[in-house]
């Protein structure tokens, strides 16, 4: 009784990852980034620093944005995740794809589906903010290539246009 | 990088939590509560913090409310702190620590990040500290024993050291309403604009009655500056019945310059720190008397 | 000239892979069954190793093998200009970080365990962390030739006589900080053993033909038995010019019979890679009256660290590069490479020149602030143009857009100028607005060295066109830029050329990606390519048109002869009737921009032959009571020749503003105290301003439809503008960088607070 209540070394963790189901055993002290990149060889989240400082592994967990690398795996345990992979394709880009190809807000590329997830968290909950603002929601999301002014017109147009199909 | 291996146990009840850590404590097993992990993550990784249990709080429904009882709001130790952004409830009554909340780290660490995590990590910087320090907040912890509940400014032992047992679990923060009269204002002084340690940071709340114009009352905390977070009682004594002056400013920013060197010492920091902690009181004061 | 593909804002080649998280970087292969490698570094700055024993890690679990010095079969000792760099210590470790052991095990976990299972002694030695105690004569001797790495002398003229002839002499010394890339993605790549015996590595690099030869020499084999090819690279800066995981990775592939991989941590990424060396600079500036130019003399001492890498292209950029875009004609400067026992330092982004602006650029506005000039009066009185005589004696032919720059500016510094004048709201006590200028010019590629770029262009039977390419692109967009440049001269569009770049079993050496080099040199190596295989067609098309090959248009696709397009012919099907008569059509372009070595004594020659220039003006915020400065707005102008891609150009210019203010008011690299990304701070998105880029086209003769390059360029005026401002703010000169809280908060006296 009392040593169940430690807990296992072993976990079971089911969870929605771009809306599939999936569940797996794992030791419980791995984070969700390695589960996600070395499991389900979803390799869009990057691992750039390991503690929670450059967003490159930024991804949603029940629609808001986190650092993958902070999570402990079984703490995803039937949450929703949504990784890059999960937004679009080439054949079909969200909206917010579309934008970061049109405006060339891309360079080397490593920080940009964190970049992307994380405007998509900002966009849900802030449909119509302001450059500012779009600064602040991005300003998890480490980039040492674009200077991010492309990264802000890109995510600024696509505000923009949601706000003009709205009214 | 791997990290070292543990057990986990994600609880539903406190009582189950406490039940825990009161079994490892006996056993002599090192047990760490996570909570939203910005912090024990990163200790993992370094091998700073080597838990053989972890144990989840995250899967237990009272510890994410925000709720107003009477006189008081009742914060959950994991409310996050992007709930403290947005709140209603504390924007309304706790408005500082809202503002103190907006400034923690990055959107994705908000989103993971807890008010009981920063409060229990009691790091010298954490944001959210000296917002509870004005606003007088106590701690409920629950141990096998029961409850105890102090105030947050008693919790503090030394920078990362508080008066938590390996058994107890923080459960909520309380928050009094402040009178209504109130003024807040909270800074933040960092290097780089988001994702920063604070270099200092500073809460206040005062009332300045404009008939008589004199400071009624002032609360005053600078983080980062102290081994713990106090009330910087000087400064507040050289403005309560003072006129709003730079003179009377300048007074209560030398008096909180000199208490913090009373109480941390002389460091390599102070040449930068002493003045600046007396100028930003100063800038505080002006702010939140200007609030009307 | 017109030109349809040229000059046009084409989509970058990749960028649906990138956005939809496809691109696969090294640390994103897939390779079943491959081991881990680990290293173990030194924990002390300067030893001797005096025993390694390897027993125990060996007997734990899960590991394969752990290389020493011992394994290694060819030379232990590398390095891209000097080879002074051991792959693991064979006796002497020189900085915290420098790997003794290397371990293959089956998994993360094991490698971890072995390196705590080493068991290493090592003789401490005394450091050296300064580079001036380094050159005393008593100073722990870090390598056997000595601590001094390189003296690079220019002189020309005569300075005594130039200060004589000054109305006013300024002497200032400057110190600019230790840096670190922060590229987002660290080190990583994967190795193995070909069937043939072949080693092939994938990894994240800017210098793939480099890495080949530095690794054949390494393994002892020929360069045909090591291919490198270049994965998808996340940022480079310079700090992936060196080899991180390259030699390991070709180390335990050459033993073992299993793929192996390596990806740095960040933290490992920080502590195992070059840094920008810090500089302490001594400039003494003399003027006349009017604020014409009559002389520089300065000291420069670099801080190289523990090793050359490319120290000397460092202290020779900066010595080159000295005086600014300016005419003088009395110059005399002396530049140190030095060994101490700091990580060691390489290229940066600008090998040297971001920090020896911040010099000669306070030096202008320190003389225009005593003269009673504006910034840019000053600047444009002395400012090359066509026909003016470089330090090294070099006489400026074409392309010299500096006087452009300055003049697209001037519009800029007088309007943020204006705001402050007009600021409504009264600021917080102790908060100043200031606008700062600075300029710049950079020579195009490696400094008086021989640096080729080569490229072909095969159309086979099909009309299929493969452009190939060694020039790595690390995200700043060579790949399209060079695609554009072929698909301009071919008439088609970028599209219809397949790309093949930088794998050296595939594509010839294009010479680092460096020193802004890849658009002017691999671009034109490109060009002449493009040029060979079309001259190739239009002589089929002339065959078949029965016209003067100089009279057919090739464009849109398409192939007729002059005021006949209602004849054309695809240009597939001229490509098959060529290929059938002829064979695979494979035109061969290279290019090597002319330059000669500088004279050891006088460091008269020819550096470069082509520079960049570019102004930038920035209006900041500084908060005398907190230290905290913001840049709120920024234009910046650079003379790029030609903009290729001008989005890439305006990229590079965002960029470099971003990263100047990180490098001017908080980054920091402090050795052996800096970890990780939670220490060094690089600018988030809300540390930086808007920013106009403006692009001047001053074309460069000999580049590819007049082109030269922006990359490294688009930093170094952001620094020293960003200074200058300061100044124009608190009225206090920031002589040390960064500009950091305590600096700002220490420099304005508390009465004018």
């Amino acid at each position: 009784m009392e040593e169940a209540e430690l807990g296992n070394e072993i976990v079971e963790i089911s969870m929605q990852v771009n809306g599939v189901s999936v569940v797996l055993r794992t030791p419980a002290n791995r984070t969700l980034l390695s589960i996600l990149r070395e499991d389900l060889r979803l390799t869009g989240a990057k691992e750039g620093c390991g503690i929670g400082e450059c967003g490159a592994c930024t991804v949603l967990m029940n629609g808001k944005a986190v650092n993958a690398c902070m999570v402990l795996a079984p703490k995803a345990d039937g949450a929703r995740i949504t990784t890059i992979e999960g937004l679009g394709d080439e054949a079909r880009l969200h909206p917010l794809q579309e934008a970061f190809v049109k405006h060339g807000a891309v360079q080397c590329g490593f920080c940009t589906p964190g970049m992307i997830l994380s405007a998509k968290a900002l966009l849900d909950e802030n449909p119509n903010p302001t450059r500012l603002e779009i600064r602040e929601g991005i300003s998890g999301n480490l980039c040492r290539c674009t200077g991010y002014q492309q990264i802000v017109d890109a995510i600024e147009e696509v505000a923009a246009r949601k706000q003009g199909e709205e009214s | 990088m791997s990290y070292p291996a543990f057990r986990y146990t994600a609880p539903r009840t406190t009582r189950e939590v406490v039940e825990t850590l009161r079994i490892a404590k006996e056993k002599g097993i090192r047990a760490n509560v996570l909570a939203g992990g910005t912090d024990l993550m990163p200790q993992l990784r370094e091998g700073t913090t080597t838990p053989e249990v972890v144990v989840d709080i995250s899967r237990i429904p009272v510890l994410k409310r925000i709720e107003r009882m009477g006189n008081e709001i009742r914060i959950g130790a994991m409310v996050t702190h992007a709930e403290l952004v947005t709140s209603e409830l504390v924007r309304e009554y706790a408005g500082v620590l809202s503002e103190a909340a907006k400034m923690v780290g990055s959107p994705q660490i908000r989103n993971l990040g807890t008010l009981g995590g920063n409060v229990v990590n009691a790091s010298p910087a954490a944001d959210t500290i000296p917002a509870l320090v004005i606003l007088e907040a106590k701690l409920v912890l629950k141990g096998p024993e029961g409850e105890r509940i102090l105030s947050v400014t008693d919790f503090f032992t030394a920078p990362y050291q508080t008066v938590i047992e390996a058994d107890e679990l923080l459960t909520d923060i309380v928050v009094p309403l402040p009178p209504p009269s109130g003024r807040a204002v909270f800074l933040k002084l960092a290097r780089r604009k988001a994702v920063a340690i604070a270099r200092m940071n500073l809460a206040c709340m005062l009332y300045y009655d404009r008939q008589k114009e004199t400071f009624e009352w002032v609360r005053l905390c600078v983080g980062s500056s102290t081994p713990r977070p106090v009330r910087m009682t000087e400064a507040e004594k050289a403005l309560i019945g003072k006129p709003f002056s730079t003179e009377v400013l300048q007074e209560a920013g030398r008096a909180a310059a000199e208490q913090m060197v009373q109480l941390s010492g002389l460091r390599s920091s102070t040449a930068y720190k002493k003045p600046v902690v007396g100028d930003l009181v100063m800038r505080a004061v002006r702010m939140a008397v200007e609030k009307g | 000239m017109i030109t349809n593909v040229v000059g046009k804002r084409i989509q970058r080649i990749g960028i649906q892979q990138k956005v939809t998280g496809k691109t696969k970087f090294a640390a994103d292969l897939d390779i079943p069954g491959a081991l881990t490698l680990r290293v173990y570094r030194s924990p002390v700055a300067h030893g001797i190793v005096r025993k390694i024993d390897t027993k125990k890690a060996e007997a734990i679990e899960g590991v394969v093998r752990i290389f020493t010095a011992k394994d290694i079969p060819g030379k232990n000792l590398y390095g891209i200009i000097n080879r002074d760099q051991t792959v693991l210590a064979d006796s002497k470790v020189r900085f915290i970080g420098d790997p003794i052991a290397l371990i293959a095990a089956e998994n993360e976990k094991s490698a971890e365990q072995a390196l705590k299972a080493l068991e290493i002694e090592i003789e401490e030695l005394p450091a050296v962390f300064d580079p001036l105690e380094a050159l005393k004569p008593d100073a722990p001797r870090i390598h056997e030739k000595g601590n001094l790495l390189f003296t690079r002398k220019i002189k020309r003229g005569d300075v005594e006589k130039g200060f004589s002839a000054s109305d006013i002499i300024l002497e200032e010394t400057y110190e600019t900080n230790m840096l670190e890339h922060a590229y987002i993605e660290p080190e990583s790549g994967i190795a193995y053993r070909e069937k043939e015996g072949r080693i092939t590595i994938l990894v994240t690099t800017q210098n793939p033909h480099a890495d080949q030869a530095q690794l054949a020499a390494i393994l002892g084999i020929g360069p045909e038995n090591v291919r490198v090819i270049q994965t998808e690279t996340g940022g480079g800066f310079g700090g992936k010019l060196d080899m991180s995981v390259q030699p390991f990775l070709a180390l335990a592939a050459y033993y073992l019979d299993r793929p192996v991989r390596m990806t740095y941590s960040r933290e490992e990424s920080f502590q195992a890679t070059a840094k920008r060396h810090p500089l302490k600079i001594r400039m003494k500036t003399g003027a006349t009256r009017e604020g014409k130019l009559m002389a520089v003399n300065a000291e420069i001492i670099a801080d190289t660290g523990a090793y050359g890498s490319y120290g000397i292209a460092v202290a020779t950029r900066a010595a080159v590069h000295a005086t600014g875009p300016y005419e003088v004609p009395n110059v005399a400067i002396e530049s140190k490479a030095v060994y101490t026992n700091n990580n060691w330092s390489g290229a940066m982004r600008g090998f040297g020149v971001p920090q020896i602006a911040v010099a000669h650029e306070s030096q202008m506005d320190k003389l225009a602030d005593s003269l009673g000039l504006d910034p840019i009066s000053i600047r444009m009185a002395n400012a090359f143009k066509v026909g003016s005589v470089t330090p090294t004696g070099q006489t400026l032919r074409a392309s010299v857009g500096i006087r452009e720059t300055l003049k697209k500016i001037r519009p800029y510094y007088e309007k943020f100028s204006r705001e402050i004048q007009e600021t409504q709201h009264p600021l917080p006590q102790g908060v100043k607005l200031g606008v700062g200028v600075a300029s710049m010019w950079y020579g195009i590629g490696n400094t008086g060295h021989p640096n080729p770029s080569s490229a072909q262009v095969e159309i086979d039977e099909t009309g299929k066109i493969t452009l190939l390419t060694g020039a790595a692109d690390i995200g700043q967009g060579s790949d399209t830029v060079l695609l554009q440049i072929a698909a301009e001269v071919l008439g088609v569009g970028t599209e219809e050329i397949l790309l093949v770049r930088a794998d050296t079993g595939l594509t010839t050496d294009a010479g680092a990606t460096s020193a802004s080099r890849q658009t002017y040199i691999s671009g034109r190596a490109v060009y002449e390519a493009a040029t060979k295989a079309k001259e190739a067609l239009l002589k089929k098309a002339a065959e078949i048109f029965n016209a003067p090959s100089s009279l057919i248009v090739c464009d849109g696709g398409y192939f007729y002869p002059q005021y006949r397009e209602y004849q054309k012919i695809p240009f597939g099907e001229v490509a098959k009737r060529a290929v059938q008569a002829d064979g695979v059509i494979r035109g061969e372009g290279t290019f090597n921009p002319e330059t000669s070595s500088l004279d050891p004594e006088t460091g008269q020659g020819i550096p470069y032959t082509t520079y960049a220039f570019a102004t930038q003006v920035s209006l900041v915020r500084v908060d005398s009571v907190t230290g905290q400065v913001s840049v709120i707005r920024a234009a910046s102008a650079h003379d790029v020749g030609k903009a290729v891609n001008p989005s890439n150009v305006e990229g590079q210019i965002f960029s470099g503003v971003a990263m100047g203010i990180g490098m001017g008011l908080f980054e920091q690299f402090f050795p052996n105290k800096t970890k990780s990304f939670d220490t060094y701070l690089i600018p988030t998105a809300l540390d930086v301003p808007e920013v106009t880029p403006i692009i001047v086209e001053d074309p460069e003769p000999t580049g590819p439809f007049g082109a030269k390059g922006v990359g490294e360029p688009a930093l170094i005026p952001t620094a020293p503008a960003i200074l200058n401002a300061i100044h124009q703010a608190t009225g206090r000169w920031v002589n040390r960088l960064p500009a950091d809280l305590e600096t700002i908060r220490g420099l304005v006296p508390p009465e004018e607070k």
